[in-house]
């Protein structure tokens, strides 16, 4: 291979008749002195390629078969995600000098380019909701302590590391490493989530030195002026451009890591530190609403220049802090109507600017393109806000964009203007799995775990035409339990079966087509208190309870009216052409 | 509801609801089939004022009754 053309090519002729009566394997095999041996590996390769292909079957049989389990009403939708799975256990690989860990995707390098996602980065932690709803908490587990072998001295958690970390001075000599001072953030409330999902305290005791100096970083950021940290020079906060000193969205994100911080304080019996926690999220509160809300746009500004002058972009990430519940509800409710106009949304997702900005440009990966990942922020948010009519349009239209490009898996990005990937997009990302499998159990079932204080959060808004939808095998803690929910014309039921015995505290709050009028709701056959509160686009009810055993609670209602959009078919290199549903009242 | 859509284009949005429906504006029919309502939609204006995505936006109010 010469510099002018570092690649060779290599073309197989092969006919669909051919393909369909031989098996063709392809073998790549390449080596590190020392420690891989290119041609041992290749004859490896070929010597055992029946035992190591019935191996790699018995894996993804196991894998398919050991999770939890999703069951709709629609199979196209079970199977993408039972893909989901598969694609991000597919990004687990071991770099015998940097370690074992996940990388964030594949995708080609064409000829100058680095390996795209194809090394290390923090991206487990903003992706945990898909690592633990697929069944993957030890996935999280070996990413948290794979990150935690590389903070910097000050606290710093690592936003990336390259594959070649330990050849070259990486961590020192180049700016990537800890560019991203919200690297820290998502660690944090990984670790929360981590936390209250699994509630396995042993391994977060285990972390609590990290947790600790992951904090004490972004107090060494923060001005004490108004308790909002300050992104340090040349650094990146949630748009990759530097310039900027404070972010809207990055603030939202300080306030969840505050309220995790102090959550985990309690567990580590740290009272003092649970306090602080509480005044420091207080003050950071008031500071994101006086300095970044705009009253007349009914939106945050994106933030301060490192000049102090403010930034007048609407960041689409300020949707990840509605959903992560860092806003007032009023204000989330605001945020996420503008972010439903289809300046913003895009048939097939968060546009990262909007179409009515003049800065707008079609294809830049920055200020004109749309993400999975930021869709997922804004989506979570509308089931929990009620807005549950478009967050599962768009939903479903996100899962379509498994077979878009590379069957099975989801892309990175694509253009903002028009249904294609970005020319540089990798068609296998890890972040963009947020939109899939937490799509199901967060938003349309909104479940939320906290299993250290042996309590369930289910706020479920299922779409009308699901007669049911279940999770099986669903952990919780060391145990499991299946979900069940089935819906007919005035009768909604919801049926639990835990395999273990400890009473769990229940808070079980469907919404109903809007309108609805509740006549009973029983545990059991036995009458149980709720309450009604008509948020007009649904009727939403709650109901707080126990159970130990299998249980199941019945809600007669008279039926108001649910809605569902029909969803328009769209081609490659389409424009957006869908309804937007803004406010359903 | 408040919608935004493409002028011109036709769109769907299926209610679910023994209810009777009635327009009041903003929907072009309603067909309905036993407890699915389908509810054809489009932008009622005559001359279109569009925005950068070239849709507009209008108000679908519908009266449901028992």
């Amino acid at each position: 291979m010469s510099d002018e053309n570092p690649f060779e090519e290599l073309e197989l002729n092969v006919t669909a008749d051919e393909a369909q009566q031989n098996y063709i394997p392809i073998l790549a095999a390449a080596g590190i002195q020392g420690i891989y041996d290119a041609q041992a590996t290749y004859h490896e390769l070929l010597n055992q390629l029946p035992l190591l292909y019935a191996q790699s079957l018995q894996h993804y049989e196991e894998l398919d078969r050991q999770g939890p389990q999703f069951v709709t009403s629609d199979l196209k939708v079970d199977e993408s995600l039972r893909w989901s799975r598969v694609a991000l256990d597919q990004l687990k690989i071991c770099n015998p000098y940097v370690g074992w860990s996940y990388v964030s995707g594949y995708g080609s390098s064409g000829t100058g380019t680095r390996p795209m996602y194809a090394w290390y980065f923090g991206e487990p932690t903003t992706t945990s909701w898909a690592f633990l709803d697929a069944g993957g908490a030890a996935s999280l587990e070996e990413a948290f302590r794979f990150l935690e072998k590389y903070p910097r001295k000050d606290g710093a958690m690592p936003h990336e590391i390259s594959q070649s970390a330990t050849l070259v001075d990486w961590f020192d000599k180049y700016p990537y490493a800890y560019i991203h001072p919200d690297s820290n953030l998502w660690y944090l409330i990984a670790m929360g989530r981590f936390y209250h999902f699994t509630g396995d305290e042993e391994f977060v005791r285990q972390s609590w030195p990290h947790i600790l100096r992951a904090y004490q970083y972004c107090l060494s950021i923060m001005d004490p002026a108004d308790g909002l940290l300050v992104i340090p020079k040349d650094g990146w906060g949630s748009m990759e451009l530097t310039g900027f000193s404070k972010d809207a969205a990055m603030a939202g994100e300080w306030i969840a890591a505050l309220h995790t911080v102090r959550d985990l304080a309690r567990m580590a019996g740290d009272s003092a530190l649970s306090k602080e926690c509480v005044q420091r999220e207080e003050k950071a509160d008031a500071s994101l609403e006086r300095e970044f809300w705009d009253p007349q746009l009914e939106y945050y500004d994106y933030g301060l220049f490192t000049s102090g002058e403010p930034v007048t972009y609407l960041n689409p990430a300020i949707g990840w802090s509605a959903w992560l519940g860092s806003l007032p509800r009023n204000h989330a409710q605001a945020v996420l109507e503008k972010l439903s106009t289809a300046s913003f949304l895009a048939d097939w997702g968060q546009r990262n600017m909007s179409l009515a900005d003049p800065r707008y440009t079609e294809g830049s990966y920055h200020i004109g393109s749309a993400w999975p990942f930021a869709t997922a922020g804004s989506m979570l948010a509308q089931f929990k806000y009620g807005d549950a009519v478009q967050a599962f349009l768009t939903w479903r239209a996100m899962l379509g964009l498994r077979d878009f490009d590379a069957p099975g898996d989801m892309p990175e990005v694509l253009t903002g203007t028009y249904h294609r990937l970005l020319d540089d997009a990798v068609p296998h990302q890890m972040c963009s799995e947020m939109m899939a499998i937490p799509g199901l159990v967060d938003g349309i079932l909104g479940l939320d775990l906290d299993v250290p204080n042996h309590a369930l959060k289910w706020a479920p808004s299922p779409p009308p035409t699901w007669p049911n939808v279940a999770l099986q095998h669903f952990p919780y803690g060391l145990e499991k339990m299946d979900l069940e929910l089935r819906q007919s014309c005035g009768l909604l039921t919801a049926s639990i079966r835990p395999t273990g015995s400890q009473t769990v505290k229940l808070q079980f709050s469907p919404a109903l087509p809007m309108g609805s009028n509740v006549v009973s709701v029983k545990q059991d056959g036995k009458p149980l208190v709720y309450q009604v509160e008509n948020r007009g686009s649904d009727a939403l009810v709650v109901v707080n309870t126990v159970f130990s055993a299998a249980t199941q609670i019945e809600i007669h209602y008279q039926p108001g009216v649910a809605l569902e959009m029909e969803k328009l078919p769209l081609l490659e290199g389409d424009l957006s052409r869908n309804l937007r549903i803004l406010r359903t009242s | 509801m408040t919608v935004e859509g493409r002028p011109g284009q036709l769109y769907e949005v299926r209610a679910y609801t023994p209810l009777r429906l009635e327009v009041i504006g903003g929907v072009r029919s309603i067909e309905v089939h036993g407890d699915c309502k389908s509810l054809k939609l489009s932008s009622p204006q005559a001359t279109y004022e569009v925005d950068r995505a070239g849709y507009t936006s209008w108000q679908v109010r519908v009266k449901a009754e028992r």
